[in-house]
Protein backbone atom coordinates (compact mmCIF):
# COMPACT_ATOMS: atom_id res chain seq x y z
CA UNK A 1 0.00 0.00 0.00
CA UNK A 2 2.97 2.35 0.98
CA UNK A 3 4.83 1.86 -1.96
CA UNK A 4 1.36 2.68 -4.40
CA UNK A 5 0.92 5.63 -3.03
CA UNK A 6 4.49 6.34 -3.23
CA UNK A 7 4.25 5.88 -6.98
CA UNK A 8 1.12 7.89 -7.31
CA UNK A 9 2.89 10.60 -5.29
CA UNK A 10 6.12 10.35 -7.97
CA UNK A 11 3.66 10.31 -10.95
CA UNK A 12 1.70 13.50 -9.81
CA UNK A 13 5.10 14.87 -9.07
CA UNK A 14 6.57 14.38 -12.01
CA UNK A 15 3.32 15.64 -14.07
CA UNK A 16 3.73 18.92 -11.73
CA UNK A 17 7.44 19.45 -13.03
CA UNK A 18 6.56 18.98 -16.61
CA UNK A 19 3.63 21.30 -16.45
CA UNK A 20 5.73 23.92 -14.28
CA UNK A 21 7.73 24.45 -17.60
CA UNK A 22 5.08 26.62 -18.64
CA UNK A 23 2.42 27.86 -16.65
CA UNK A 24 -0.58 29.93 -18.13
CA UNK A 25 -1.04 33.58 -17.16
CA UNK A 26 -2.92 36.04 -18.43
CA UNK A 27 -1.40 37.69 -20.85
CA UNK A 28 0.89 34.41 -22.01
CA UNK A 29 -0.20 31.44 -23.84
CA UNK A 30 1.88 28.20 -24.05
CA UNK A 31 2.09 26.61 -27.17
CA UNK A 32 3.88 23.43 -28.30
CA UNK A 33 7.17 23.23 -29.80
CA UNK A 34 5.26 21.53 -32.61
CA UNK A 35 3.24 24.35 -33.33
CA UNK A 36 5.93 26.84 -32.30
CA UNK A 37 7.47 25.99 -35.84
CA UNK A 38 4.34 25.87 -37.94
CA UNK A 39 3.91 29.45 -36.56
CA UNK A 40 7.78 29.93 -37.88
CA UNK A 41 7.11 28.37 -41.22
CA UNK A 42 3.59 30.54 -41.61
CA UNK A 43 5.36 33.30 -40.60
CA UNK A 44 8.13 33.40 -43.44
CA UNK A 45 5.45 32.57 -46.21
CA UNK A 46 3.30 35.22 -44.57
CA UNK A 47 6.01 37.77 -44.79
CA UNK A 48 6.82 36.65 -48.40
CA UNK A 49 3.71 36.70 -49.14
CA UNK A 50 3.01 40.36 -48.14
CA UNK A 51 6.28 41.25 -50.41
CA UNK A 52 4.86 39.30 -53.24
CA UNK A 53 1.40 41.76 -52.93
CA UNK A 54 3.60 44.60 -52.56
CA UNK A 55 5.60 43.40 -55.91
CA UNK A 56 2.48 42.66 -57.57
CA UNK A 57 0.85 46.33 -56.87
CA UNK A 58 4.32 47.56 -58.10
CA UNK A 59 3.93 46.14 -61.16
CA UNK A 60 0.29 47.05 -61.67
CA UNK A 61 1.35 50.55 -60.44
CA UNK A 62 3.90 50.40 -63.62
CA UNK A 63 1.96 48.84 -65.50
CA UNK A 64 -0.60 51.31 -65.44
CA UNK A 65 1.95 54.08 -65.94
CA UNK A 66 2.84 52.21 -68.94
CA UNK A 67 -0.83 52.45 -70.56
CA UNK A 68 -0.85 56.09 -69.95
CA UNK A 69 2.47 56.45 -71.35
CA UNK A 70 1.20 54.70 -74.50
CA UNK A 71 -2.23 56.63 -74.51
CA UNK A 72 -0.06 59.72 -74.56
CA UNK A 73 1.75 58.56 -77.49
CA UNK A 74 -0.88 57.75 -79.51
CA UNK A 75 -2.86 60.69 -78.79
CA UNK A 76 0.97 63.25 -79.81
CA UNK A 77 1.57 60.61 -82.18
CA UNK A 78 -2.18 61.17 -84.17
CA UNK A 79 -1.95 65.12 -83.65
CA UNK A 80 1.74 65.06 -85.26
CA UNK A 81 0.12 62.96 -88.12
CA UNK A 82 -2.85 65.58 -88.28
CA UNK A 83 -0.10 68.59 -88.66
CA UNK A 84 1.81 66.83 -90.78
CA UNK A 85 -1.21 66.32 -93.01
CA UNK A 86 -2.12 69.90 -92.76
CA UNK A 87 1.68 70.55 -93.48
CA UNK A 88 1.56 68.78 -96.95
CA UNK A 89 -2.42 69.81 -97.81
CA UNK A 90 -0.69 73.73 -97.35
CA UNK A 91 2.51 72.77 -99.24
CA UNK A 92 0.91 71.30 -102.00
CA UNK A 93 -1.56 74.39 -102.12
CA UNK A 94 1.74 76.54 -102.59
CA UNK A 95 2.92 74.25 -105.24
CA UNK A 96 -0.61 75.04 -107.17
CA UNK A 97 -0.60 78.83 -106.36
CA UNK A 98 3.27 78.48 -107.72
CA UNK A 99 1.72 76.78 -110.50
CA UNK A 100 -1.29 79.52 -111.18
CA UNK A 101 1.55 82.13 -110.88
CA UNK A 102 3.86 80.60 -113.21
CA UNK A 103 0.88 80.39 -115.63
CA UNK A 104 0.07 84.58 -115.21
CA UNK A 105 4.04 85.34 -115.70
CA UNK A 106 4.32 83.48 -119.26
CA UNK A 107 1.05 84.94 -120.03
CA UNK A 108 2.13 88.49 -118.89
CA UNK A 109 5.19 87.37 -120.77
CA UNK A 110 4.01 86.50 -123.76
CA UNK A 111 2.01 89.73 -123.88
CA UNK A 112 4.93 91.83 -123.61
CA UNK A 113 6.65 89.78 -126.43
CA UNK A 114 3.48 90.23 -128.24
CA UNK A 115 4.02 94.18 -127.75
CA UNK A 116 7.49 94.18 -128.27
CA UNK A 117 7.58 92.12 -131.55
CA UNK A 118 4.39 93.90 -132.77
CA UNK A 119 4.83 95.48 -136.27
CA UNK A 120 4.89 99.00 -136.79
CA UNK A 121 1.13 100.53 -136.52
CA UNK A 122 -0.23 102.76 -139.32
CA UNK A 123 0.48 105.78 -137.34
CA UNK A 124 4.44 104.40 -137.27
CA UNK A 125 4.17 103.69 -140.86
CA UNK A 126 2.64 107.33 -141.87
CA UNK A 127 5.10 109.21 -139.46
CA UNK A 128 8.26 107.54 -140.69
CA UNK A 129 6.52 108.26 -144.43
CA UNK A 130 5.96 111.78 -143.66
CA UNK A 131 9.88 112.34 -142.32
CA UNK A 132 11.11 110.35 -145.20
CA UNK A 133 9.18 112.83 -147.41
CA UNK A 134 10.53 116.05 -145.42
CA UNK A 135 13.81 114.60 -146.08
CA UNK A 136 13.20 114.71 -149.47
CA UNK A 137 11.60 118.00 -149.46
CA UNK A 138 14.37 119.67 -147.60
CA UNK A 139 16.82 117.96 -149.88
CA UNK A 140 15.28 119.16 -153.07
CA UNK A 141 14.79 122.75 -151.61
CA UNK A 142 18.25 122.63 -150.48
CA UNK A 143 19.52 121.82 -153.74
CA UNK A 144 17.33 124.67 -155.71
CA UNK A 145 18.93 127.35 -153.33
CA UNK A 146 22.55 126.11 -153.86
CA UNK A 147 21.85 125.87 -157.64
CA UNK B 1 -14.74 142.32 -138.57
CA UNK B 2 -12.13 139.11 -139.23
CA UNK B 3 -8.37 139.64 -140.00
CA UNK B 4 -8.89 135.92 -142.06
CA UNK B 5 -10.44 136.58 -145.73
CA UNK B 6 -12.98 133.47 -146.22
CA UNK B 7 -12.25 134.05 -149.97
CA UNK B 8 -8.73 133.25 -149.76
CA UNK B 9 -9.13 129.81 -150.47
CA UNK B 10 -11.28 130.93 -153.81
CA UNK B 11 -8.64 133.32 -154.51
CA UNK B 12 -5.59 130.51 -154.59
CA UNK B 13 -4.24 129.08 -158.00
CA UNK B 14 -5.62 125.26 -158.50
CA UNK B 15 -2.04 124.38 -157.45
CA UNK B 16 -2.30 125.32 -154.36
CA UNK B 17 -5.33 124.41 -153.88
CA UNK B 18 -4.23 120.64 -154.75
CA UNK B 19 -1.72 121.37 -152.42
CA UNK B 20 -3.82 122.49 -149.32
CA UNK B 21 -6.21 120.00 -149.80
CA UNK B 22 -3.60 117.50 -149.47
CA UNK B 23 -2.30 119.14 -146.68
CA UNK B 24 -5.66 119.04 -145.01
CA UNK B 25 -6.25 115.38 -145.99
CA UNK B 26 -2.64 114.23 -144.18
CA UNK B 27 -3.35 116.00 -141.32
CA UNK B 28 -7.02 114.28 -140.67
CA UNK B 29 -5.25 110.79 -141.62
CA UNK B 30 -2.90 111.96 -139.68
CA UNK B 31 -4.57 112.75 -136.64
CA UNK B 32 -7.14 109.23 -137.11
CA UNK B 33 -3.92 107.28 -137.43
CA UNK B 34 -2.72 108.71 -134.51
CA UNK B 35 -6.05 108.26 -132.35
CA UNK B 36 -6.46 104.55 -133.93
CA UNK B 37 -2.90 104.28 -132.47
CA UNK B 38 -3.48 105.24 -129.28
CA UNK B 39 -6.11 103.54 -128.56
CA UNK B 40 -4.39 100.04 -129.78
CA UNK B 41 -1.45 101.38 -127.29
CA UNK B 42 -3.84 101.99 -124.48
CA UNK B 43 -5.91 98.84 -124.95
CA UNK B 44 -2.44 96.85 -125.21
CA UNK B 45 -0.78 98.15 -122.02
CA UNK B 46 -4.36 97.72 -120.02
CA UNK B 47 -3.98 94.08 -120.85
CA UNK B 48 -0.63 93.86 -119.87
CA UNK B 49 -1.29 95.95 -116.48
CA UNK B 50 -3.87 93.76 -115.89
CA UNK B 51 -1.79 90.87 -116.71
CA UNK B 52 1.20 92.11 -114.25
CA UNK B 53 -1.87 92.70 -111.46
CA UNK B 54 -2.68 89.33 -111.58
CA UNK B 55 1.09 88.21 -111.75
CA UNK B 56 1.53 90.10 -108.28
CA UNK B 57 -1.75 89.07 -107.19
CA UNK B 58 -0.75 85.03 -107.44
CA UNK B 59 2.65 86.29 -105.75
CA UNK B 60 1.14 87.64 -103.02
CA UNK B 61 -1.21 84.48 -102.54
CA UNK B 62 2.20 82.39 -102.67
CA UNK B 63 4.22 84.51 -100.06
CA UNK B 64 0.74 84.14 -97.67
CA UNK B 65 0.83 80.30 -98.18
CA UNK B 66 4.72 80.14 -97.96
CA UNK B 67 4.32 82.03 -94.61
CA UNK B 68 1.55 79.69 -93.71
CA UNK B 69 3.81 76.47 -94.36
CA UNK B 70 6.94 78.17 -92.32
CA UNK B 71 4.13 78.25 -89.45
CA UNK B 72 3.22 75.09 -90.18
CA UNK B 73 7.03 73.96 -89.99
CA UNK B 74 7.29 75.34 -86.63
CA UNK B 75 3.98 73.16 -85.72
CA UNK B 76 5.33 70.03 -87.12
CA UNK B 77 9.22 70.48 -85.16
CA UNK B 78 6.57 71.36 -81.50
CA UNK B 79 4.26 67.82 -82.63
CA UNK B 80 7.50 65.81 -83.91
CA UNK B 81 9.02 67.19 -80.38
CA UNK B 82 5.77 66.19 -78.30
CA UNK B 83 6.16 62.41 -79.91
CA UNK B 84 9.94 61.98 -79.50
CA UNK B 85 9.57 62.80 -75.66
CA UNK B 86 5.80 60.60 -75.34
CA UNK B 87 7.90 57.56 -76.88
CA UNK B 88 10.83 58.54 -74.05
CA UNK B 89 8.20 58.29 -71.69
CA UNK B 90 6.69 55.10 -72.76
CA UNK B 91 10.48 53.43 -72.86
CA UNK B 92 10.90 54.58 -69.13
CA UNK B 93 7.33 53.27 -68.16
CA UNK B 94 8.23 50.10 -69.97
CA UNK B 95 11.70 49.89 -68.78
CA UNK B 96 10.02 50.09 -65.28
CA UNK B 97 7.29 47.72 -65.55
CA UNK B 98 9.97 45.21 -66.23
CA UNK B 99 12.02 45.91 -63.38
CA UNK B 100 8.79 45.84 -61.36
CA UNK B 101 8.29 42.68 -63.27
CA UNK B 102 11.52 41.00 -62.24
CA UNK B 103 11.28 42.04 -58.89
CA UNK B 104 7.32 40.52 -58.39
CA UNK B 105 9.30 37.10 -59.98
CA UNK B 106 11.48 37.14 -57.86
CA UNK B 107 9.37 38.22 -54.58
CA UNK B 108 6.76 35.09 -56.08
CA UNK B 109 9.93 32.89 -56.43
CA UNK B 110 10.54 33.87 -52.57
CA UNK B 111 7.11 32.94 -51.87
CA UNK B 112 7.21 29.71 -53.43
CA UNK B 113 10.56 28.43 -51.53
CA UNK B 114 9.09 29.76 -48.80
CA UNK B 115 6.19 27.49 -48.86
CA UNK B 116 7.92 24.57 -50.18
CA UNK B 117 10.63 24.90 -47.18
CA UNK B 118 10.89 22.65 -44.47
CA UNK B 119 9.70 23.63 -40.89
CA UNK B 120 12.15 24.65 -38.98
CA UNK B 121 12.95 23.05 -35.63
CA UNK B 122 13.82 24.16 -32.33
CA UNK B 123 12.12 27.40 -32.64
CA UNK B 124 11.87 29.69 -29.64
CA UNK B 125 9.85 32.30 -28.88
CA UNK B 126 12.44 34.82 -29.56
CA UNK B 127 12.60 33.68 -32.91
CA UNK B 128 8.87 34.15 -33.57
CA UNK B 129 8.87 37.63 -32.19
CA UNK B 130 11.62 38.46 -33.93
CA UNK B 131 9.75 37.43 -37.05
CA UNK B 132 6.70 38.95 -36.08
CA UNK B 133 8.82 42.43 -35.72
CA UNK B 134 9.76 41.60 -39.23
CA UNK B 135 6.51 41.58 -40.90
CA UNK B 136 5.90 44.51 -38.95
CA UNK B 137 8.03 46.09 -40.54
Amino acid sequence: MKVLISIAILLLASSAIVRGQCTASVGFVCITQTQSNRIAKDLDELKAARDLIVKLKAVDAATDVERMAWKNYQGFTEAAIAVLQKGIADREAVIALQQKALELYATLVDRLTAEINKPKTAWQKFITTLRDIALLAGGIAIGRAGL
Amino acid sequence: MSMIDPNIFERQSPAIKVGILCVAFLVLLGFVLFVVDQCDSKIAHSKIDKARANVNAALEQVNAAKATVANDRVDEAVALDHVKSAANDVITASNATDDAKAQANAALANYNAAVAAKQPTGTTAEDLQRKLDALDQ
